[in-house]
């Protein structure tokens, strides 16, 4: 697309977006006094570009709210490979047969109708930290002034022997990001005999959604029990215990699926034979299954990797939590499950969508020239399906510590669910809709 | 996305919290008419109006007081408008004594040990008092 069309085109939807926020952010003192556009701060907005590389939780929600609060002065190009926006909460719900992939995907139109973000449909192949600028698999070279990189986690099939090429062949899959593999992943499901075993492995932390392995698993002990009856899960975790809400959800597991889950913690895979379906772990005895979902150790996704950006451990991406700048790449911010997370702070959507908050307040008052937010804090709320209705949560606040430069976890806040209920998958669902609306609408 | 009724979830709110259910139908039918508001082929006047009250006033306090009440719109929608259908009341628009009085009740986890409980532990009272005034400012619409 051309640079002026895209200019042209941002402006044509600014009007209209504002249409459909009636009141968005309206000034709480006085709003009889409506801002001057082409004055400062607004006139130094106007000629910013800023960049979103990814359009899940993080970049999404960042693309919204630079428009927000700037009232849709930035210029803001979102590139993502994916044509349509699919949630990876609830689509547990897909592989356990009670939702369809429909039911989860959502498309990017309303940001570029409401917000103005121009959206490319492109990969970045690289990121020129000198000139300020990306480039993409189209061959186009984007300059910005400040980039948002919400790449995602990158899983490292290396770690696991055999994993790529069983990957390839289709044979093992992970359908650890909501798409094609999670439909993959239900008609392999489907197509078990019953009495075969489901195997499911869990990486060592810090991994992409830390109760989703234990979700997945619960939803097919549900369809086993009722559709597979001689049919079992087993779930073989590299950790020593469930790394999230793990009372409940052995409590759960224990009263509802006695026969048709069984969890081994200190389980870690190090290598799988697709000809025979065998995992082999670093101390465990070799274990055969009807069908393995493999979920290697992962890292922020390939272009933060690719860019020098994964600066800890040569995985995750340190940050400033003030303005999620990377500590390596002066106007960077990296936000999402690529960071190198304070403590308790999980890879989740919610904690995603936080951040991008946070990030895209502190872009907008570096380009007004204001002082950023020197005490964000953040949430996280995040649920879990036992069965196609019933729900447990964890929940936390964290504040941002000037002493220590990271943000904490409060003590007195947060916890879990008091148990699995039907009122929890309810208020599950009703989160779904208002975070899906809150990332795109 | 699969249109389904969450009539469940409503009911289940609206019989436990009678403090909020009022305002709750009057948010259903605020955001009714919010959407007749943004259908195409609508007069410029109300355009030109909403237009108007869009716009953000942006200055440091404003940014900052935005960011940090920008946290409750994951579950209660932006700019405190919850999706009609998600059983989760809106908070624009509430009266701030309503507001500040159920936030006390979460914090001493009156009525459940639910989400909501579990956050408002991790507020501070000014934070409480300043949201409260802040969404009593913005229109259920």
């Amino acid at each position: 697309m051309q640079r002026r069309n895209l200019i042209k085109h941002g402006l044509g939807v600014t009007l209209s977006a504002s249409a459909l926020i009636p009141q968005a952010f309206g000034n709480t003192t006085d709003q009889s006094q409506t801002p001057d556009l082409n004055t400062p701060p607004f006139s130094a907005l106007k000629r910013a570009r800023v960049v979103v590389i990814g359009g899940g939780y993080g970049g999404a929600t960042a693309c919204k709210y630079l428009g927000l609060f700037s009232n849709h002065q930035i210029q803001v190009t979102l590139i993502e490979p994916d044509a349509k926006f699919i949630s990876c909460p609830l689509s547990n719900l897909v592989i356990g047969g009670s939702k369809l992939i429909s039911d989860v995907t959502l498309s990017y139109e309303t940001l570029q109708r409401n917000h103005g973000t121009q959206i490319l449909k492109d990969r970045v192949t690289s990121i020129d930290t000198v000139k300020k600028a990306v480039r993409t698999a189209e061959g186009l070279q984007i300059p910005y002034d400040e980039l948002i990189l919400s790449p995602g986690v990158e899983l490292i099939y290396s770690s696991v022997i055999g994993l790529f090429e069983a990957k390839e062949q289709g044979k093992i899959l992970q359908a650890w990001g909501s798409g094609e593999e999670t439909q993959m992943l239900r008609l392999q499901l489907e197509s078990l005999k019953d009495g075969e075993t489901f195997a499911i492995t869990v990486p060592e932390l810090p991994y992409r959604c830390p109760p989703g392995p234990y979700e997945r698993a619960s939803q097919v002990a549900y369809y086993f029990k009722h559709y597979k009856p001689k049919s079992k899960v087993l779930i073989l975790d590299a950790n020593q215990d469930v790394t999230s809400k793990g009372a409940l959800f052995k409590k759960f597991w224990r009263e509802n699926y006695p026969h048709h889950l069984e969890y081994r913690p200190e389980h870690k895979v190090m290598e799988v034979d697709v000809k025979t379906n065998t995992l082999k772990f670093e101390i465990q005895d070799d274990l055969r299954a009807g069908l393995l979902n493999v979920l290697p150790p992962m890292r922020a996704g390939a272009i933060a990797v690719q860019s020098g950006l994964a600066n800890i451990n040569k995985r995750w991406c340190e940050v400033n939590f003030l303005n999620f700048e990377s500590t390596v790449a002066p106007h960077i911010h990296v936000l999402g499950d690529s960071i190198q997370a304070g403590p308790y702070m999980p890879k989740s959507a919610h904690m995603a969508n936080a951040h991008a908050k946070v990030a895209a307040a502190a872009v907008v008052a570096k380009l007004a020239e204001f002082e950023q937010n020197s005490q964000p804090f953040l949430t996280n709320t995040c649920y879990s399906f036992v069965d196609p209705k019933q729900a447990i949560y964890i929940a936390s606040v964290h504040q941002y510590d000037s002493t220590e430069k990271t943000f904490k976890i409060l003590p007195n806040a947060g916890g879990i669910s008091s148990e699995a209920n039907e009122r929890e998958g309810n208020f599950a669902f009703g989160w779904a809709k208002n975070i899906w609306a809150d990332c795109l609408t | 996305m699969r249109a389904s009724c969450f009539l469940t979830d409503k009911n289940f709110y609206l019989g436990s919290s009678l403090l909020v259910a009022p305002f709750f139908s009057a948010c259903l039918i605020a955001l009714t008419l919010a959407l007749s508001f943004a259908k195409p082929g609508n007069c410029a006047n109300t355009q030109e109006q909403n237009l108007q009250k869009s716009e953000f006033k942006l200055n440091k306090d404003n940014l900052d007081m935005s960011t940090n009440v920008a946290m409750c719109a994951q579950c209660h929608g932006t700019n405190g408008l919850s999706e009609p259908s998600s059983g989760i009341p809106s908070l624009a628009g509430m009266q701030s004594s309503v507001f500040l009085q159920r936030m006390q009740q979460y914090r001493l986890d009156n009525p459940s040990s639910s989400v909501m409980a579990r956050l408002a532990r991790g507020l501070t009272q000014d934070q409480i008092n300043r949201a409260a005034t802040y969404f009593q400012s913005l229109d259920r619409h």
